[in-house]
């Protein structure tokens, strides 16, 4: 739960920042989403090929220009790979990360496809970057920069970056300009903050079902 | 898509209402395999929500689907004991469909028209739609989804922006970014107030589409009750959103009136006399704790409730609230039945807000998608789109085996849990059966029933004239993210008696009005722009299936998600007898990506992060919010009487 403390905003860990965004990722399957989010996360890369599992959400803070940004950053749930993402998941993000495979040029060719839920679902102001994925199989290329940096300018996706999380290439680069430009775009206003404040989250955990009732 | 698919389950799971999502997500979280499959494009089945012109191919669909004959159910295998039984996609699940339209129809002719000059027509209040109209225009042109949005115009200015800028000043909030804050609403539902003259046409109806979210199943959570607790023990509640009913309303004579929720309420409301306002107290406190004065209802345990509030004195006006608004149960329910329902709306009293229910954010639907991801990052699988033409049997056994996909191969399982509206019709009764349908009707209006300052979220409970049965009511507007700004979502529900619309008409009749200048009050009423009528269908399962094939009804009839949870809590406890039921998952931040054994992983984590022992800590988390109504409602204690 987000309260609002004394100076800034206190999470429900104690931790303070000043604000906080919700980033989403999207993008075919196999093109190495988790891989990206847990490089990101952890600094970590696991070789070994597995669908989603277990990927929820992952908070990391960054540092920009005084202020501590707080990243709230969500995974497909490998709900992507019959294209069966919820609805819920576009609702409520401020920033999407569409990642495609530039081995793979299919998975650069379905982009317009996720663009297309992302305009169904997502709200009016979502920030889109698109992230190529394994440079480090540059070799294999099937997918030119140009031509990304193209669709990009035609669909109101604000910039394009290549990565790689084997070689760990590119990837807080990434995280970074989707940051700066949620921060430059909502300024000083927290978008999460500034929602509704008559709107209710639930307690993540209910630490009493003793305490008094209504009459 | 079924070659991608692993041939081995331990659960497949067919249709994505509810219970079975539920179900789904706890099966999950202890390490079953589970695959999941609706054979439409959205989740939900009946419990789904959707934008305008969604909702009008549902109905067009709907319209259009004839059951199908009724075929014998089941299929032998040669040379195998295996037969098969063949599902359905022709069971009727809503019936006595009706559509009325009392806008303007005439502007969709002239569509094209309308997105060049039509703007310069528009005066300063309807500036805020044709912003919405342009925004909606946006989405359905291929390309540039954000280009014209007057919010990302200092990113990129294009001389089209050219009318956005103009309505800066006057534009809502609302309309361009879900995240604004509750002052900015106020301010424009002043707008929206002041705003006398404008009618909404159809083609705005369905220019708006987007911004709609319109429930099939609207059911409200009680802050106390077992989903909300559930939400919250499975930490599916980061995934939802809510808003707190402000206001419970119902008929005292002809008028609508607020139903005092609160002890300051009750004291303060001019609807009861000071000798009734202590006769209530006096009631509802016992009803607090009645189990602890068995004495005192033993004798009418399963008599009608109603005659066991006779038996306390009470006034005819409070044997109805306290029948229709707090336990909001039908006349005929038994006195023990009626003090639970009364006792769990109290408890649910002051923990979010004014009222006991909550309101998801963008509509009930988004509680069954909320546990299929949950579901999903303990790995199930969903298929949406998939239709499922056979179960096989095993006749040996008597058990289903596995599944054969559309593109006939054979996904094998332990544990089927079917919505019984993917049944073959032969195995179905042949009429609906009443106490598990509802009629439903739902109401675009240009006007609030209940009009007030604030953004509101109206629950009513209205008996029908002859008091024989309950009709409740949901009126919902944009900042619940269920339609534009200006325009109100009325939901009524029943059970079913015949058919919707004869079911529903005396309260329509009563609330709205349908035609202009109706009658000396006609303008004080709502007008309704649109409407649909419909019955959403459960039938009885008339044959024994076999055992490890579980069913579960499309729709629930209650208004309350108690029996949905018990559903899913029963499904889970047949599958997995000594497991617990959606342990708290850990934290995202613990969860490991495991490559090896993912199954293993869920288990584990589930192990480590165990609620129970929690019940009885003392820490209180809620205190927070609870704080901000001490002053209404949890400073009413018994003993203050």
């Amino acid at each position: 739960m987000i309260k609002e403390g004394n100076s800034g905003l206190i999470d429900d860990l104690g931790e303070d920042y000043d604000m906080l965004l919700k980033v989403m990722i999207v993008g075919d399957a196999g093109v190495g989403k988790t891989a990206l989010l847990h490089r990101f996360k952890s600094n970590a890369y696991n070789e070994k090929y597995s669908s989603t599992v277990g990927v929820d959400f992952f908070f990391k803070t960054i540092h920009s220009g005084g202020k501590k940004i707080k990243l709230q950053i969500w995974d497909t749930a490998g709900q992507e790979r019959f294209r069966t993402i919820t609805q819920s998941y576009f609702r409520s993000a401020n920033g999407i990360i569409i990642a495609f495979d530039i081995t793979r040029k299919e998975s650069f060719l379905n982009v317009p496809l996720w663009l297309e839920d992302i305009k169904k679902y997502a709200g009016k102001n979502v920030v889109l970057l698109l992230v190529g994925t394994k440079t480090d199989l540059d070799d294999l290329r099937s997918v030119e920069l140009s031509d990304v940096r193209a669709f990009a300018a035609h669909h109101n996706i604000f910039d394009v970056i290549e990565t790689s999380a084997k070689t760990d290439c590119n990837v807080e680069d990434a995280f970074y300009k989707m940051a700066f430009e949620l921060k430059r775009i909502h300024g000083d206003n927290n978008p999460t903050i500034n929602r509704s404040q008559s709107n209710i989250l639930l307690p993540s955990e209910e630490k009493s079902k003793s305490s008094c009732c209504g009459i | 898509m079924a070659d991608d698919l692993p041939t081995e389950f331990d659960v497949i799971v067919i249709g994505t209402g509810l219970s079975e999502a539920i179900t789904a997500a706890a099966l999950t979280r202890i390490g079953k395999k589970v695959l999941h499959v609706d054979k439409n494009d959205y989740y939900g089945g009946q419990w789904a929500a959707f934008t305008f012109d969604k909702l009008l191919a549902w109905i067009e669909k709907a319209r259009n689907l004839k059951s199908g004959e009724k075929l014998p159910p089941y299929i032998q295998d040669t040379d195998t004991n295996q037969k098969r039984l063949l599902l359905s996609n022709d069971v009727l699940t809503t019936l006595n469909l009706e559509v009325e339209c009392y806008c303007d129809k005439a502007p969709e002719i002239m569509k094209d028209d309308r997105s060049t000059d039509g703007d310069e027509i528009y005066n300063i209040e309807e500036i805020e739609m044709a912003q919405s109209q342009r925004d909606a225009d946006n989405d359905e042109s291929s390309e540039s989804p954000q280009s014209q949005d007057p919010s990302s115009e200092d990113v990129e200015k294009t001389p089209n922006q050219h009318d956005a800028d103009k309505s800066e000043n006057s534009k809502s909030p609302q309309l361009q970014a879900p995240s604004s804050g509750v002052a900015d609403q106020v301010g424009s539902n002043q707008a929206i107030r002041d705003r006398t003259a404008k009618e909404f046409t159809y083609q705005d109806l369905k220019d708006l589409w987007r911004r709609f979210s319109i429930d099939l199943l609207p059911k409200l959570l009680l802050c106390r009750g077992p989903l909300v607790e559930l939400l919250i023990k499975s930490k599916v509640a980061r995934y939802v959103e809510f808003k707190c009913v402000t206001k419970i309303l119902t008929y005292r004579g002809n008028r609508l009136v607020q139903v005092p929720c609160s002890r300051s309420e009750v004291f303060s409301t001019n609807l009861m006399s000071m000798l009734e306002k202590r006769m209530l107290m006096k009631f509802l406190s016992f009803c607090i704790e009645y189990e602890k004065h068995e004495d005192k209802f033993k004798e009418y345990e399963q008599r009608p409730f109603s005659d066991y509030l006779k038996s306390w004195r009470l006034s005819e006006d409070l044997q109805h609230f306290i029948i229709h608004c707090i336990a909001m149960v039908e006349k005929n329910v038994t006195t023990i039945e009626g003090l639970a329902a009364a006792q769990c709306f109290l408890q649910s009293l002051g923990r979010f807000g004014e009222t006991p229910f909550l309101w998801p954010l963008y509509g009930v639907a988004e509680l069954p998608q909320a546990f299929c991801r949950l579901c999903a990052v303990f790995g199930g699988i969903y298929c949406l789109r998939m239709t499922v033409p056979s179960l096989i049997i095993d006749e040996t056994s008597n058990r289903c085996t596995g599944i054969i996909t559309d593109e006939g191969q054979k996904i094998s399982c332990s544990n089927v849990i079917i919505d019984s509206s993917y049944l073959p019709s032969a195995l179905l009764s042949d009429e609906p059966d009443k106490e598990k349908s509802i009629s439903r009707a739902i109401f675009i209006t240009n006007k609030s029933i209940y009009p007030t300052e604030t953004d509101e979220v109206i629950l009513f409970s209205l008996p029908s004239s002859d008091l024989s049965y309950l009709i409740r009511g949901l009126e919902i507007s944009a900042g619940s993210m269920a339609c534009p700004e200006g325009l109100y979502i009325v939901h009524l529900t029943c059970l079913m008696k015949s058919n919707a619309k004869d079911d529903l008409q005396e309260v329509t009749d009563s609330l709205f009005n349908f035609e202009e200048n109706s009658g000396k009050d006609g303008n004080k009423k709502p007008k309704v722009l649109w409407c649909t009528y419909f019955n959403q269908i459960g039938y009885n399962v008339k044959e024994r299936l076999p055992s490890n094939i579980l069913t579960v009804d499309p729709i629930d009839s209650e208004m309350s998600f108690k029996s949905i949870v018990a559903k899913a809590e029963n499904m889970y406890h047949n599958i997995c007898p000594n497991e617990e039921f959606i342990p708290s998952p850990p934290d995202p931040e613990d969860i490991i990506i495991d490559d090896t054994s993912p199954q293993k992983n869920g288990k584990e984590t589930g192990e480590n992060a165990g609620f129970s022992g929690c019940e009885e800590n003392e820490e209180i988390r809620m205190e927070d919010n609870e704080d901000e109504n001490t002053s209404t409602t949890s400073s009413l204690k018994p003993n203050e009487m």
